[in-house]
């Protein structure tokens, strides 16, 4: 059963499996609970940081200054 | 107008921002206005901006949305950028702040959905485990600097191929068929490799986190 967790979570399910797949969690706690688990284990993953973030962020904040520098100016 | 007092903790390839590609007509406003507390709130950006649209994708499940509440988030801050001077614990409080905006998003898209389809469809389902899953998360947990040690210690800690195909799929977002043809093996093998690094990591943050 984990690995339909893992394969959910990596949406690797096509429509018809993540139909049965999301059914049968509400059915099942122990299931449930694994998702949730596994939920939060890629929670913590995503904090952890990566080669492109510093990149990423610039490039982001750029844009964010500049929409904030339009939003006053319409103002 | 001082781009390197913006961008002061970021590598010397980009110290200038007009040499990130795309980026020549910044206007320089905001960034001529930027006083100590805006180069607080750049900071905060340019540290946080990345792992929290990641953090926010894992339960909101859409990237596009996550961009969006954190994108929101940032105006936010950015509109009372004067106080964040008397936050003591940035972490937390950017954690805090990212829980609560995507809890209000799925419960904001569960509404809508059920209007729309009038039956519990299928991304209302999946907003529903999303919500109680995050409602579960401890961001205070979270927003200690052991976990980021404790999870990098983890990955660490797997066998090479093992972390290799993790690290495609959950890093560089490749999909199970794009990993097998990269490596030349098989889907099977990245599925039960992808089983293995998650069971194995779960068991060591659990030991860790306890």
């Amino acid at each position: 059963m984990i690995n339909s967790v893992v394969k959910y979570l990596s949406g690797e399910l096509t429509h018809e499996e993540k139909k049965f797949f999301l059914l049968s969690v509400t059915d099942d706690k122990t299931q449930g609970d694994d998702l949730i688990e596994f939920d939060h284990l890629l929670g913590y993953l995503s904090l952890m940081p990566q080669k492109e973030d510093t990149i990423k962020a610039q490039k982001s904040l750029l844009n964010f200054l500049k929409e904030v520098d339009t939003k006053k100016e319409s103002e | 107008m001082n781009h390197n007092l913006l961008l002061s903790d970021t590598p010397k390839l980009y110290s200038n921002p007009n040499s990130i590609p795309g980026h020549h007509h910044i206007s320089p406003k905001s960034i001529e206005s930027t006083n100590d507390n805006g180069l607080d709130f750049s900071k905060i950006y340019l540290s946080f901006y990345p792992k929290l649209v990641r953090f926010a994708t894992v339960f909101v499940v859409f990237e596009e949305d996550a961009e969006n509440i954190i994108q929101d988030l940032f105006l936010g801050l950015w509109e009372s950028k004067d106080s964040l001077k008397n936050i003591e614990n940035i972490n937390a409080y950017m954690y805090k702040l990212t829980k609560n905006k995507c809890l209000d998003h799925l419960k904001h898209k569960m509404v809508k959905e059920r209007f729309i389809v009038n039956t519990q469809s299928l991304y209302e389902q999946e907003a529903s485990l999303k919500l109680h899953s995050l409602e579960n998360f401890d961001v205070e947990l979270a927003s200690e600097e052991r976990v980021e040690k404790i999870v990098s210690k983890a990955i660490d800690k797997l066998p090479p191929k093992c972390r290799e195909i993790f690290i495609l799929s959950r890093h560089d977002g490749l999909k199970y068929k794009e990993i097998s043809d990269k490596l030349n093996i098989s889907v099977n093998t990245v599925e039960t490799q992808m089983c293995i690094a998650l069971k194995k990591l779960r068991k060591s943050v659990r030991l860790l986190l306890n």
